[in-house]
């Protein structure tokens, strides 16, 4: 599992650089912003299957995933989305249906914190529940507002 | 080397480059679509849409990653990504060829996942247990930095079109 420590300072750098005006800044720190949230959700996961539940490694990610979900409402300023120049998987939809993107990063951030919840109560079972139930959110999100991978 | 065995080594190395992208290829010409019914087995544990979106969203995640250290791969072998990237490639996918089996291993239908991958679950979870094996030794002798010994194993260990066209569905849209 990666350390807390990096991951933290990527999501402070994040919600700073999405501050800045230029869209590709933005565009640049949300992507850092959501890999340091993949990182965390990866370690929160390996721990898990290896048959951690409440560990202090584990409650770092969790606590990291619940800063990104509290991060996340600065990571899409007006004037990031797609346009010609800039590279972003993020959908038009965001800013053209503000309240539903809302709602889904409510979703998101209220899952953060029921994971948080699980890890302190170290019960395995119901923080295996309550993670996949963040992935559902993640995943909900993406189906509507993030352009397929593939 | 003399110049029968470079260019051998060579036709080798292009073989292998157009084989992953083949792969790829077929990796590309579909997306995830929405939630497949499938027959699942008697015995499978019942799991809210949550979670079951929950459990998708990884095996999207894990298929993602090794989409694009596939890539990286293909380029490497073909030389045209330095090899100094083959050992943490080869890691990766090693790792993410080990999630992919505990992914699946809940029966969550959804996704691309064709009803085959529930109704032959035992079958489908050998063959991505053999992928896990095969690309920790890849893994293994990626570590070395021997491309030659990676190019060898590639093509068996990453049998990525093989179970593609088994199990995986077309993209709806």
């Amino acid at each position: 599992m990666r350390p807390a420590i990096p991951i933290m300072t990527a999501l402070i750098c994040a919600a700073t650089a999405s501050l800045a005006a230029v869209p590709a800044d933005s565009v640049r720190s949300r992507v850092a912003g959501y890999r340091a949230l993949g990182a965390a959700m990866k370690g929160l996961t390996e721990g898990v299957r290896q048959g951690d539940a409440g560990s202090p490694r584990l409650q770092a990610a969790a606590r990291d995933i619940v800063a990104a979900s509290k991060a996340q409402y600065r990571w899409f300023p007006q004037g990031s989305g797609p346009q010609p120049g800039v590279k972003t998987a993020a959908r038009a939809e965001i800013w053209g249906n503000a309240p539903a993107f809302r709602t889904a990063q409510d979703n998101f951030a209220r899952q953060a914190t029921a994971v948080e919840r699980a890890v302190a109560a170290g019960d395995a079972s119901a923080l295996r529940g309550e993670i996949r139930k963040l992935g559902g959110a993640c995943k909900a999100c993406h189906d509507q507002f993030r352009t397929s991978d593939d | 080397m003399d110049r029968r065995t470079g260019l051998q080594g060579a036709k080798r190395k292009w073989a292998c480059a157009m084989a992953v992208g083949i792969a790829l290829f077929s990796f590309h010409q579909a997306g995830w679509s929405e939630v497949t019914p499938a027959v699942a087995g008697a015995d499978a544990p019942v799991i809210d849409k949550a979670e079951a979106d929950g459990i998708i969203f990884e095996r999207q995640q894990v298929m993602l990653r090794l989409d694009k250290d596939a890539k990286t791969l293909g380029m490497i072998a073909a030389g045209s990504a330095p090899a100094s990237k083959l050992a943490e490639t080869t890691r990766s996918i090693a790792e993410a060829a080990r999630d992919s089996v505990a992914a699946f291993e809940t029966v969550a239908p959804g996704g691309r996942s064709k009803p085959e991958v529930w109704s032959n679950h035992p079958d489908y979870m050998r063959a991505l247990r053999d992928f896990a094996v095969k690309a920790e030794a890849m893994a293994k002798a990626g570590q070395g930095g021997d491309v030659n010994a990676v190019t060898g194993l590639m093509i068996d260990a990453m049998p990525c079109k093989q179970c593609h066209d088994r199990y995986r569905a077309p993209k709806t849209s």
